[in-house]
C-alpha cells in the first residue's frame, strides 16, 4: 500500500506546532513555537495574548516544518487540525489555515479532537492493541476509556468534579508555584515528605474520580496554617497531595483492570497529566504487578502538539472522514 | 490579474475580487459566523467566476481595528494564501477604507464603535491622518467629539478606490502580516511583550 503522509495542525492552548506523520505511526518531522515563557509572567495562559501569537507566527511554524521534513505540501495526502476542546480564538488560527492549505493544495480535511490526539500519540510508541485500557488525564479530562477500536471509546468512569491536571493547577496556585502549575508541583514534591493526612478521594470500588475534595483539603491546610501564622512545608504538601492524587487514579485502573482483564491487551495513559513522572513510573509498577502491558508517550509528545494530531486523523482518513470548508472551531467538545 | 479582498473586521464580512482595477464580483454576509464562512465564500466567489486560488496575482487584507476573532481569522487566511501561492500580500487599516472611501472635502472623523467606545482616526480632506488611531471609551470620544462631531463620516466602502488607493501601498512579508488591535487588554495594558515565543 502507498505510504500516507498527514500534515498536522495544533493550536488549542499555548503551543503552535504542525507536523508530518506518516502512516500514522511515524514522524518525518515536528516544530513546536511554544509561548509558556510568555504566558508564566501572568501566572497562566491569557487567551487573547495565546490567540495573537498564534496568528503572529502560523507560517513561520509552517516554514520551520517544510524546511525540516525536507518535503513540500503537494506530498502529503492530508491536513489534520485541532477543532477542539480548547481555547476558541487559539484554535480558530490552526482551523483557518489548515482549510487554506486544503483549498490551495486540493487535499481533504480531517477535523480531530484534541484528546484523541493524546491518545493516538502512543501509536507513535507502538500500535495501539484493541481492546485497550486508557486512562485520560489532562487538564479538562480525568477518565477510563475502555478503546474497542478506532474511535470507538466506552467511558468506564470520569470525574464527578475536577480534573486530575485542573487541581494540580489549582495547588500550584495554593502554594505561589509559578506557571505552568503542573511540573512545578512535581517537582516540588520530589523533594517533599508525605507528611500532610490529605482525603482519599471516591474510596470505594467505583470508577468514578472525584479531586474537589482533596482540592480543598488542600486548600484547608494552607488556610488554617495562615490563620495560626504558621507556614506550611510547600515540598510536603505538594508530595502528600501527589501521593494521594496520583494513587487515586492507579488504584482506579486496578479496579478496571480487574474487572476486564481477560479481554484487555494493553493499558495507555494519554494526556498532558502523562509528562508526570511520578504517574509514568506508579503505572509501571502497576502494569508489572498486573502483567500487562503499558504504553506512555515519550514526554515530548505528552505535551501538546501536532505530532499526535496527524496520528489521531490516519484512522479518519483511511475511512475517508472528511470536513469541508466550514469547519469551525469549538471550544467544548465531546470525544465518546 | 485577478485580485482579492479579505474584509472580516466587521460584523459584516466581505469577499471582493477585481480584475486589474475593476471590481468583478464581491459578497458580504452579516451572520457573524466569520470562521466558518469566510473560506467557503472566497472559494464561491472564485467558483463562479471559473477562477480558482492559483489564479490569483495579489491578496489585499483589512487587519483592522475592529472585532479580534474576526481580524485574525482574515489575518490569518491572508497570510496563508500569500505564503503558499508565493504572491504579493498589502494591507489596509479599517480606518483608512472608510476615509478613502469618503469624499467629503472637509476634514473627515472615522469611527467604528464597539459597545464600550469607539475606534477612530482623524484626517484631512485629502486623507492624511491628523490624529493616531485611537480607542476612546464612550465617555472619552464624547469630550473628544466636542468639536469634531460634524466631521464624522458614514463608514461606506467604496471598492474602486479602495483598490487604487492600495496600488501605491508596499508589498508585504506574509510572516509580518498581522492584525492591528490599538485596544490593549487588561492583562497587557502596554502592549508589549517582554519574552517572544521559542522553538521547542
Amino acid at each position: 500500500m502507498k505510504d500516507v503522509f498527514i500534515l498536522g495542525i495544533e493550536s488549542s492552548c499555548d503551543e503552535t506546532s504542525m507536523s508530518i506523520i506518516k502512516n500514522g505511526c511515524e514522524e518525518v518531522a515536528t516544530t513546536v513555537l511554544t509561548q509558556m515563557d510568555t504566558h508564566a509572567e501572568y501566572g497562566g495562559v491569557v487567551p487573547e495574548i495565546a490567540s495573537r501569537m498564534h496568528t503572529e507566527n502560523i507560517t513561520i511554524v509552517l516554514e520551520d516544518l517544510l524546511k525540516k521534513s525536507n518535503m513540500t505540501i503537494d506530498q502529503v495526502d492530508a491536513i489534520a487540525v485541532t477543532y477542539g476542546p480548547g481555547l476558541l480564538g487559539s484554535l480558530l488560527v490552526g482551523v483557518e489555515a489548515a482549510k487554506v492549505l486544503s483549498l490551495v493544495y486540493n487535499k481533504p480535511l480531517i477535523a480531530t479532537h484534541h484528546i484523541a490526539g493524546h491518545i493516538y500519540a502512543n501509536n507513535l510508541v507502538k500500535p495501539i492493541e484493541f481492546p485497550s485500557l486508557a486512562l485520560v488525564v489532562s487538564g479538562g479530562h480525568t477518565e477510563l476509556v475502555l478503546m474497542e477500536a478506532d474511535y470507538k471509546f466506552k467511558v468506564l468512569g470520569s470525574t464527578k468534579d475536577d480534573a486530575i491536571g485542573e487541581v494540580y493547577d489549582k495547588v500550584a496556585r495554593v502554594l505561589d508555584l509559578p506557571y505552568p502549575g503542573g511540573p512545578n508541583v512535581e517537582k516540588y514534591a520530589k523533594q517533599g515528605n508525605h507528611t500532610y493526612d490529605l482525603p482519599i478521594p471516591m474510596n470505594n470500588k467505583e470508577l468514578e474520580f472525584s479531586y474537589s475534595g482533596l482540592k480543598s483539603a488542600v486548600i484547608n491546610i494552607k488556610h488554617n496554617a495562615e490563620q495560626r501564622g504558621e507556614e506550611i512545608n510547600k515540598y510536603d504538601l505538594a508530595r502528600s497531595f501527589q501521593d494521594v492524587a496520583i494513587d487515586e487514579l492507579v488504584r482506579k485502573t486496578r479496579i478496571a483492570l480487574h474487572e476486564y482483564k481477560d479481554t484487555i491487551k494493553g493499558v495507555i495513559v494519554a494526556g498532558g497529566v502523562s509528562a508526570n513522572s511520578f504517574l509514568r513510573e506508579e503505572m509501571q509498577k502497576l502494569c508489572n504487578e498486573e502483567n500487562v502491558d503499558l504504553c506512555i508517550p515519550p514526554m515530548k509528545y505528552c505535551t501538546d502538539n501536532a505530532a499526535m494530531i496527524a496520528c489521531a486523523a490516519y484512522p479518519k482518513y483511511l475511512k475517508g472522514e472528511f470536513s469541508d470548508l466550514s469547519l469551525d472551531a469549538k471550544s467544548s467538545v465531546e470525544l465518546y | 490579474m485577478y485580485s482579492l479582498l479579505i474584509d472580516t473586521h466587521d460584523i459584516n464580512l466581505l469577499i471582493a475580487l477585481y480584475k486589474d482595477d475593476e471590481v468583478l464580483d464581491k459578497e458580504s454576509n452579516n451572520t457573524k459566523n466569520h470562521a466558518s464562512i469566510c473560506m467557503p465564500i472566497i472559494n464561491d466567489v472564485l467558483t463562479r467566476n471559473n477562477l480558482d486560488v492559483h489564479n490569483l496575482g495579489e491578496l489585499i487584507v483589512v487587519i483592522g481595528p475592529g472585532s479580534f476573532t474576526g481580524v485574525r481569522i482574515g489575518a490569518t487566511i491572508g497570510k496563508m494564501l500569500a505564503y503558499t501561492l508565493n504572491i504579493p500580500i498589502k494591507v489596509i487599516t479599517s480606518l483608512d477604507m472608510y476615509a478613502i472611501s469618503n469624499t467629503s472635502n472637509t476634514n473627515k472623523l472615522v469611527l467604528i464603535r464597539d459597545l464600550k467606545g469607539s475606534y477612530g482616526a482623524y484626517y484631512t480632506s485629502d486623507n492624511k491622518i491628523i490624529d493616531n488611531y485611537f480607542y476612546k471609551s464612550t465617555e472619552a470620544l464624547n469630550e473628544y467629539l466636542k468639536d469634531k462631531e460634524e466631521y464624522i463620516i458614514d463608514n461606506e466602502i467604496d471598492l474602486s478606490k479602495v483598490k487604487l488607493f492600495v496600488n501605491n501601498l508596499e508589498v508585504i512579508n506574509p510572516h509580518k502580516v498581522n492584525p492591528i488591535y490599538i485596544k490593549e487588554i487588561e492583562a497587557n495594558k502596554d502592549g508589549k511583550r517582554s519574552i517572544e515565543p521559542r522553538f521547542q
